[in-house]
């Protein structure tokens, strides 16, 4: 199927502003009598505070409001940023300001004062004493007997959910073989370009409150804020300017009510910004995760039993890990064919920053685990890695285990078959590719499945209006949660597409605002094309019946003979008539009907279409140094139609450049005893720069789905999925060593080279 | 953002007589690429900033006879669009090539990047393997010192009170020499190095003998190193695998690497050896091709 708007490589709806400079991010923003807002944070990793002096910084001249504890509304909230629904698990065990630190960078105290530097020495005049405890810096020390509670669950462990399909202990019976692993990845950051936790909170005389924000879902921002501050929702109102970049970062709450209590408190406008160090010591990251699977498989490589016991590492706060541990469970469940599944998850608190969403939502670590596995058992079957994951992965028509719903479409035996042939696999693996002297060179493959929303676990709501102009132009307004992914110009293309209007006519409102678009869940769970897009989709197509409708009784033709093209209705065969879309709005406006063509639509999409994709890696190993380096990366991915090929592949590529670091440089550490963080700035951090990237081929396999709009799917997340597991795939196929631990750096690639010698 | 008190000297004379008045309580500013953070996160002990960036005679590039004179204003990134940097001093050009990212070597200066001291330093090591000299200016008149004589530890050098490294002379290396520079890091930019690894091969006339030689590697000891022990193993040797070999075993043995957040000292060893290497390995090559072959 073949569409005007929909499958072009259009320009994107702020390629002018992000180029030029001139957009206006949240941090650029400038009201009169704003005040600089900063945050006090705990040094210890776990402390009682015993006092709290603000006296001097009070005094100090320039201060506005000084904030502890004991000012904060005493609700307890939780951060993560979710509808009210049957999968959110939302323990609240926090407040704006916290009693007991229970990380280092844990807010303890704020201040909002006349500049930054008044600011910062109010923060150095507040005396804290503190009784330090021990620190539990992983889970197996938060488990461990006599551990210190952190909250009040039992041996640190919030949350613990088996789920269990048929019976794991008979499969293992019937197997030929069973394999038991550990594997562990570490706790990364999302690393956005604009640092996370930027907000300006300003009180309004009518009582209420505006907060312009760097976020990712403007409306449920918008009600936990309310809920922390003891406001009804409809007293705050959300506006979101541009976003650089989010990446999961921004999936809820992040420091939206401390800005609001200093504003609400001082009476003037505040700015809080995060420091880049800030952003790494206080706002959430990817959850560190120590998974055990063990799997039968019968000499022909199919599954009799898969089971996987996972330790979410959740950090010092609940927000998202309970309600994550369901989504993890659900990748597990979902990627193969078996009749016997157990996943075993305890979600645990730990004395670093709290964990939330990071691109993939957990898919990332358990595709991690699961396909270094599912290589080591076709290595042991002696089957080729691509046919045992054609033999066992759900197909079309097949019950989908994360929803529990039927696969609309699944171009994943495309997508294989494609990057195969791209990546050379026939004639590349096994070390068939030799380079001279101390390098070895190996290519390795990992699948993936991902989401295009959040259903049945959440509810997916999102909301569009479209009102067409009496120039022919139209409006769409929608609470544009684009982060930078392009979401808002992919959604315009859907509206153009479906009102027959030229792209350049439709204008989305690129800024979101909560008191002008209609409620919408934000950017997640790669939701924004299907979800956000069947809603504009339905809202176009309503204000397209009524255009039509009008110009039929102007043309004096049957509606059903219309159509809209390019701003033009027109007889769709037979008798030559035709008006432009502007001649029809305008008599609509101000001819004898009087009023304006709107569409409206609120609603949620009726499935959850899962995406695929296959992801080769060709690696050279210098065994010399143990640097690992990718050489290719050929990403294979099922998106179902895609609306913008330009912007799709921009998201695959830009994920890849994580999925690389993950795999090989990224890892957040803390001192064990101490928990203090070793590496919370970008020279020790080390996300990948532009000279690391390899080359990287993009295969769009375009298996649209019936319920999608115009068959989308979605890309958002995916594109980093699977990316871990095919370079520590290919680093075994070159060196015949198995990495269960990331990042794999060179200085273990040495140490497993050197016993490998022995 | 830390006060702090501001001068801004249009000489030589006037700038030393300041830095000489403030008594070590204020911090001479070139590039800033590394003293601006410093400021804004307080950690600077001082209350003045002396700003050298109108100081001629801290200015200019170019060859002096046989020497390079490279002022200490000369940014990172004005060396690698230098001629004569890349035809006679390949090593200082891929030091300067492998310093931060185009944004940083765009500020950063030569003089700032030495001062600084950093063990890691790129242009420090290679400065060592081309025996630089460093010209300071202060109080007492003007003096000379030795590459390896300026580094003193972490953070530390020899300049005494009010005195500023003004310039550093290099000298044309002797015909038939190659020198290569190699840095090992966890990623190709924006990176400070694990190990650093400078060397300069001469090679008698017509011959494949080793004439002299010149190995320094850093980030392995409080300073910049000039391994000298493995330099004479090469002298006279006609080079190889073996000899390479032999002078890495050296290196390895001399170096006093730390355990950080970057690195364990012992995988720092190993790659001190393995830089090592393959830096001789590469200056072979092309020592080689010019004392046969011009």
């Amino acid at each position: 199927m073949s569409y005007a708007i929909v499958g072009q490589r259009v320009r994107r709806v702020d390629a002018r502003e992000k180029v030029s400079g001139r957009a206006v991010y949240t941090g650029d923003l400038n009201l009169p009598h704003m005040l600089v807002g900063k945050v006090l944070r705990s040094p210890h990793a776990h402390a009682r505070i015993l006092s709290i002096d603000t006296s001097k910084a009070r005094s100090l001249p320039g201060v506005k409001a000084v904030l502890t504890w004991e000012d904060t509304p005493k609700i307890l909230w939780n951060s993560a940023g979710f509808p009210p629904s049957p999968g959110a698990v939302l323990m609240e065990d926090q407040y704006i300001l916290t009693d007991k630190a229970r990380y280092v960078g844990d807010a303890v105290a704020a201040v909002a004062a006349v500049d930054e530097d008044t600011a910062e020495r109010a923060l150095e005049l507040i005396e804290v004493e503190y009784e330090a405890l021990t620190p539990a810096m992983d889970v197996e020390a938060a488990m461990a007997e006599g551990a210190p509670l952190i909250h009040s669950a039992e041996k640190n462990v919030a949350a613990h959910m088996p789920v269990v399909i048929g019976d794991v202990e008979e499969g293992f019976r019937q197997a030929d073989f069973v394999f038991e692993d550990r594997y562990y990845v570490p706790k990364v950051y999302q690393v956005t370009m604009e640092p996370c936790g930027v907000a300006v909170a300003a009180p309004d005389i009518d009582g209420r409150i505006t907060i312009w924000t760097s976020t990712q879902m403007p409306h449920l921002v918008r009600g936990i804020t309310a809920h922390a501050l003891g406001l009804k929702t409809g007293k705050v109102r959300i506006i979101k300017p541009p976003v650089g970049g989010a990446f999961g970062s921004r999936l809820g709450v992040v420091n939206e009510p401390v800005a609001a209590l200093l504003a609400l408190k001082s009476g003037y406008p505040v700015m809080l910004k995060y420091t880049r160090e800030e952003s790494f010591l206080g706002t959430e990251s990817r959850h560190p995760i120590t998974m055990v699977l063990k799997t039968g498989v019968k000499k022909d490589g199919s599954f009799t039993a898969r089971q996987m016991t996972a330790y979410i590492d959740g950090g010092a706060y609940a927000t998202h890990t309970p309600s994550f541990a369901g989504p993890v469970a659900g990748w597990f469940l979902a990627m193969y064919k078996c009749a016997n599944i157990k996943v075993d998850n305890y979600s645990v608190y730990t004395n670093s920053t709290q964990c939330g969403a990071f691109r993939g939502y957990g898919n990332p670590q358990v595709v991690f685990a699961v396909e270094s596995q599912v290589d080591d058992i076709a290595m042991a079957l002696g089957l080729d890695p691509l046919e045992i994951r054609r033999k066992n992965h759900p197909c079309e028509g097949e019950v989908w285990t994360w929803s529990g719903w039927e696969i609309e479409s699944c171009g994943l035996e495309e997508a294989i078959e494609r990057g195969a042939k791209a990546i050379g696999w026939d004639t590349k693996r096994n070390g068939q590719a030799v380079p001279s002297g101390t390098k070895k060179r190996g290519v390795g493959m990992g699948y993936m499945m991902h989401v295009s929303g959040a259903r049945p676990m959440l509810h997916e709501t999102s909301a569009a209006v479209v009102k067409i102009n009496e120039d022919g132009s139209a409006n769409l307004i929608f609470s544009n949660s684009d982060v930078g992914q392009g979401s808002g110009t992919a959604l315009t293309q859907v509206a153009a597409e479906e009102l027959g209007l030229a792209y350049e006519d439709v204008m989305i409102t690129k800024t979101a605002d909560t008191d002008v678009a209609g409620f919408d869940i934000g950017s997640h769970a790669s939701r924004q094309a299907y979800s956000g897009g069947n809603a504009v989709r339905k809202a176009a197509a309503a204000a397209r019946e009524k255009l039509l409708t009008m110009a039929a009784e102007i043309l004096q033709v049957p509606v059903e003979n219309l159509t809209v093209e390019n701003g033009v209705v027109l007889t769709r065969e037979g008798e030559e008539k035709s008006i432009s879309v502007a001649e029809v709005s305008h008599k609509a406006h101000f001819g004898s009907h009087g009023h304006q063509i709107i569409g409206v639509a609120s609603e949620e999409p009726e499935g959850n279409p899962p995406v695929y994709a296959a992801q080769f890696a060709e690696v050279e190993v210098d065994t010399e140094t143990g640097v690992v380096e990718v050489l290719k990366v050929v990403a294979a991915h099922d998106v179902g139609t895609a609306i913008n090929p330009t912007l799709v592949e921009g998201q695959i590529q830009g994920a890849l450049q994580q999925g690389i670091g993950y795999a090989l440089t990224e890892e957040y550490r803390y001192d064990p005893a101490s928990g203090r963080p070793l590496n919370a700035n970008l020279a020790d951090y080390k996300i990948l720069t532009a000279m690391d990237m390899p080359e990287v081929e993009t295969i769009l396999v375009e298996a649209s789905c019936r319920t999608g709009p115009f068959g989308a799917k979605s890309v958002g997340e995916s594109g980093l999925v699977g990316t871990a597991a095919a370079i520590a795939n290919a680093v075994f196929d070159a060196t015949g060593i198995r990495f269960r631990e990331l990042p794999i750096t060179p200085e273990k690639v040495l140490a497993a080279l050197r016993a490998q010698e022995k | 953002m830390q006060d702090f008190d501001y001068w801004e000297p249009d000489s030589l004379a006037e700038a030393v007589t300041i830095l000489s008045a403030l008594k070590g309580q204020a911090f001479p500013l070139a590039g800033g690429t590394d003293l601006l953070p410093k400021l804004q996160k307080g950690q600077v002990s001082g209350s003045g900033v002396v700003n050298l960036k109108h100081v001629p005679e801290l200015a200019g590039l170019g060859m002096e006879r046989t020497s390079l004179r490279i002022g200490a204003l000369t940014t990172v990134s004005s060396l690698l669009a230098n001629k004569e940097v890349s035809t006679y001093f390949p090593a200082l050009a891929g030091a300067a090539r492998a310093l931060g990212t185009p944004q940083i070597r765009n500020l950063a200066t030569v003089g700032g990047n030495l001062c600084n001291a950093s063990p890691a330093a790129d242009l420090a090591v290679v400065l060592l393997a081309y025996e630089g000299r460093f010209k300071l200016a202060g109080p007492g008149g003007a003096r000379t010192l030795a590459a390896q004589d300026f580094f003193i530890g972490p953070g530390q050098t020899a300049l005494t009170q009010g005195e500023i490294l003004t310039a550093v002379e290099i000298d044309i290396p002797p015909l038939h020499s190659r020198s290569a520079f190699l840095k090992h890091g966890l990623r190709k930019s924006h990176e400070i190095a694990l190990v650093n690894a400078a060397v300069q091969l001469t090679l008698e006339s017509g011959t494949d003998k080793i004439a002299a030689t010149r190995i320094a590697l850093g980030a392995v000891a409080p300073t910049p190193l000039r391994v000298r022990t493995a330099e004479a193993v090469l002298v006279g040797t006609r080079g190889g695998s073996a000899a390479w070999d032999e002078a890495a075993e050296k290196v390895m043995a001399a170096v006093a690497p730390i355990d950080d957040i970057r690195s364990t000292g012992a995988y720092r060893r190993h790659i001190a050896g393995v830089l090592t290497r393959r830096a001789l390995h590469e200056a072979w090559g092309e020592a080689y091709e010019t004392a046969n072959h011009a």
